[in-house]
């Protein structure tokens, strides 16, 4: 492969050289140019999610969105951010530590007056936009899938618990999110006799549920003060996840879409480009790669099938950075040849990209092992005690179920203690002992009813 | 244009804030479609019956085995009363009862109290109902067999539109809904595509919420009483998300457009804007401009790839609409001012003192960088 516009301040990367069981997710040539790490961020929008995200990552954050428009969305790629220390010993912690946008050189010197050392990126990290009111979506436990750490925001002008608080405690519990940091944010606005009050409030609110033991760090992401310390903090206390490097590569299509001008000559004409996450292996530039389901279309008997989709990978990149092969972590746009008005509008979402006949079966029935909650998460108590109670499966219900990080309708069939049966709306890729969340519309909302796993399906005719 | 007179029984529940529900009236779809037929795709515009409405707010959702399209399969012979395994697993032993019902044997006599409780609920709905508490809105249980002359009507206006269609209500367009799609997109080929995607949507919700039943009239009206709500069909277009534009009308002037796909960098858009821009204004000049009943207003516009430009819909101002790569408070200052702390406003203030009003402001997505919104994982 001819090598492509590098930018000179990251590091090269070499196909020909590139030996997979050698990578690791700190490896230079891979966190000079993508993320290898991701961050959900749970917290209410007003407790300064975005400020927080803004003042690590440096990204300019969403602009003023509708206020009816409900963020039901896991934003992944939302902002990448490097993390850097100095290599200069006189430079103490927490000051040393840094963050910088993800385009950022590798070694830029540091700032300290009079320090003249050279920064060392230590780690590249993704941050995952998790709904803020309302929660728990059932896309919450999706995203949880490719969450490896948490920062749980609380604001420091408010008395803890907040209802908001436990909800988000709740919902990491159900994640089996395990690295959590909690932010006591809008530290500023408080008197330090509050701030400690609320500390000892945080402790004792959070003893005896998953994120015991927490650190809690005090900041103020609008005065910036002690983002350096959440920098330490990521680098210190947040495992650095396990890869799977070697596997066939498997990615989720978060979106896709068609970069070509109308009217386009076909000599001209871009293929479509898929944006996702890869879940294992290394995808690398030239490689063979599949769609699935594909393109959906009907017989001449009414009945549906789906044709898988072929293409090769001509471009790799990750936010603005060109990448040779990229690996699990943030979000990763890949271009291909496949015809791009396939692309447009997001319509690949929810497929799965990956090696040629690796890829896992498609599935439009299922049976599963479910869960039910006892009561709805993230309810306002003005609905009261008997409305937020999950009423049991069935049949004939239709609902939504995520699987993997796919979203589609599905109708139950049949229900016996804990098991039911469902038929998708659309064919999706996935296999058996994969994770599904269920969702029923509860007061116009779709509201998470419970979990489960795929026992076994029935398959789409090859 | 003449006021509307939406239909009697049904009431504006925000009525405290009047101006915003005017404006939104003039946007409504079967009122700007009579001025603007020529400009935009062909559409067909079906009035609601009551009882589809009660369908919508329903929380009720079931679908006939045959609503859902058939896919050809490996096993055909799967049977309903075949499990994998007759035994609850252990699992459940494992998750933490706080969050959790269970289902092993210990607590089988608790889920038939439960059961018990389930129809205490229903009973307590059916007096409910009878009281005209709210409830019955969300819990009345209406079919699609419930309304057949209406499927029948839709069916009909697919047809007549070629066979593929988008559907919306009123205002909005069921977009946050394209999971219920069996094309992942607002593509529907028949009335069940249009139904799943209607009724799983929090847009459509939220255009539910602008009329609502009188209070005393709630027994008088019948199920076929024609309510205030439209549905829209629309003919498919498998359009190119780059040439959408929203563009912003103040005191009949275009003052701003904005790409509506913020979410992706076409490159091509940055040699084309100027072009663009001129397309937008001059349709704005002689198609738009004093034909839409109102000096302050957003339309969107869709251009083909040979410059012709199409209306796709209009928006009042109003933070419900979406600005865009624009905060309202740029635009709108005054509008927003109620809203805003005080120090916010003193930084506008200076700001938009040297925005001259007469001055177009066209923004595209310029590079790469720093794109967030629309990312989801889930739509």
């Amino acid at each position: 492969m001819s090598e492509t516009k590098i930018k000179s301040v990251l590091v090269a990367q070499d196909i020909k050289t590139l030996d997979p069981t050698k990578l690791t997710p700190l490896s230079p040539e891979v966190i000079s140019r993508q993320a290898t790490i991701n961050i959900g961020t749970i917290g209410h929008v007003a407790h300064g999610k975005s400020t927080v995200v803004k003042a690590i990552s440096g990204v300019q954050t969403v602009r003023f969105t509708s206020e009816f428009k409900r963020n039901i969305t896991i934003k992944l790629g939302y902002a990448n951010a490097k993390i850097y220390k100095c290599t200069n010993p006189e430079c103490h912690r927490p000051g040393c530590y840094r963050s910088f946008r993800s385009n950022t050189e590798d070694s830029p010197l540091c700032d300290r007056p009079g320090c003249g050392g050279h920064m060392q990126l230590l780690r590249h990290v993704s941050f995952v936009d998790c709904p803020g009111h309302d929660v728990l979506m059932a896309t919450m436990l999706n995203g949880a899938a490719v969450m490896d750490a948490a920062l749980l925001l609380i604001a420091g002008n408010e008395s803890c618990p907040q209802p908001q608080t436990s909800e988000h405690i709740a919902a990491i519990e159900i994640m089996n999110l395990k690295n959590i940091i909690i932010l006591q944010n809008k530290i500023d606005l408080v008197k330090e006799a509050a701030a400690k009050e609320q500390y000892g409030q945080i402790l004792k609110f959070i003893q005896g549920t998953v994120a015991e033991g927490a650190p809690i760090i005090p900041i103020s992401a609008q005065m910036k003060y002690n983002i350096e310390v959440i920098c330490e903090y990521i680098v210190k206390k947040i495992p650095i996840p396990v890869r799977d490097f070697t596997s066939d590569p498997r990615l989720i299509v978060i979106r896709s879409f068609d970069v070509n001008k109308p009217g386009a000559r076909v000599d001209d004409l871009k293929g479509g480009v898929a944006g996702g996450s890869i879940l294992k292996g290394v995808l690398k530039i030239g490689d063979e790669v599949e769609v699935r389901p594909g393109v959906i279309t009907k017989d001449l008997d009414g009945r549906m099938k789906c044709l898988p989709l072929f293409s090769r990978i001509l471009s790799l990149y990750a936010e603005e950075n060109d990448l040779q092969y990229a690996v699990p972590g943030g979000l990763i746009g890949v271009g291909t040849r496949i015809d791009p008005s396939l692309c447009r509008a997001d319509r690949l979402v929810g497929q799965v990209l990956g090696a040629v006949g690796k890829l896992p079966e498609i599935f439009i029935s299922l049976e599963v092992n479910f869960f039910l909650l006892r009561r709805l998460l993230g309810v306002k108590s003005e609905g009261g005690e008997k409305q937020s109670k999950v009423r049991k499966l069935a049949k004939d219900d239709t609902l939504m179920v995520n699987i993997g990080s796919t979203s589609t309708g599905c109708r139950v069939t049949a229900v016996k203690h804990d098991l039911a049966k469902l038929t998708l709306l659309t064919p999706v890729c996935t296999m058996e002992g994969e994770k599904i969340a269920l969702s029923r519309r509860v007061d116009k909302n779709w509201r998470l009813i419970g979990w489960g796993t795929i026992k076994k399906g029935t398959l789409i005719e090859a | 244009m003449g006021k509307i007179n939406y239909q009697q029984g049904w009431t504006n529940p925000q009525s405290n804030n009047d101006k915003y529900f005017e404006n939104k009236l003039k946007c409504s779809f079967e009122q700007w479609y009579r001025v603007f037929k020529n400009n935009t795709f062909s559409s067909i515009v079906i009035p609601l019956p009551k009882i589809f409405i009660d369908y919508l707010n329903s929380d009720h959702f079931t679908m006939s085995e045959e609503s859902f399209p058939e896919f050809r399969t490996e096993d055909n012979g799967e049977d309903d009363e075949e499990w994998s395994s007759t035994t609850p697993s252990d699992m459940s032993t494992k998750l933490d009862k706080r969050y959790y019902q269970s289902y092993d044997s210990e607590s089988e006599s608790e889920s038939d109290n439960e059961q018990d409780e389930d129809d205490e609920d229903e009973d307590e709905k059916e007096k409910d109902n009878n009281n005209n508490n709210n409830n019955n809105k969300t819990n009345r249980k209406i079919s699609e067999k419930d309304f057949p002359e209406l499927i029948k009507e839709i069916e009909d206006a697919i047809a007549k539109l070629g066979g593929e269609v988008v559907p919306k209500l009123n205002w909005s367009s069921p977009k946050d809904a394209t999971w219920m799609n069996i094309h992942s997109s607002l593509k529907c080929l028949t009335p069940t595509d249009v139904l799943l995607l209607l009724k799983s949507s929090d847009f459509i919700n939220h255009d539910l919420c602008q009329f609502q039943i009188e209070k005393d009239q709630e027994e008088i009206l019948k199920d076929d009483s024609i309510s205030p709500f439209t549905l829209v069909l629309r003919k498919y277009h498998n359009l190119f998300h780059s040439m959408e534009f929203r563009c912003f009308v103040k005191n009949n002037q275009l003052i701003a457009i904005s790409q509506r796909d913020t979410s992706t960098y076409y490159k091509f858009l940055q040699e084309k804007k100027q072009h663009l821009q001129d397309l937008i204004q001059q349709f704005f000049n002689t198609i738009v401009k004093d034909k839409f009943d109102d000096i302050n207003y957003t339309f969107d516009v869709y251009i083909t790839r040979d410059d012709k430009v199409y209306l796709m819909d209009f928006n009042p101002i109003h933070p419900s609409t979406d600005a865009l790569l624009f905060d309202w408070e740029e635009l709108f200052e005054e509008l927003m001012e109620e809203k805003e702390e005080k120090e916010t406003n003193n930084n506008n203030n200076n700001q938009n003192n040297n925005n001259n009003n007469n001055t177009l402001e066209f923004r595209i997505i310029e590079n790469n960088e720093g794109i967030k919104p629309n990312l989801a994982m889930t739509i």
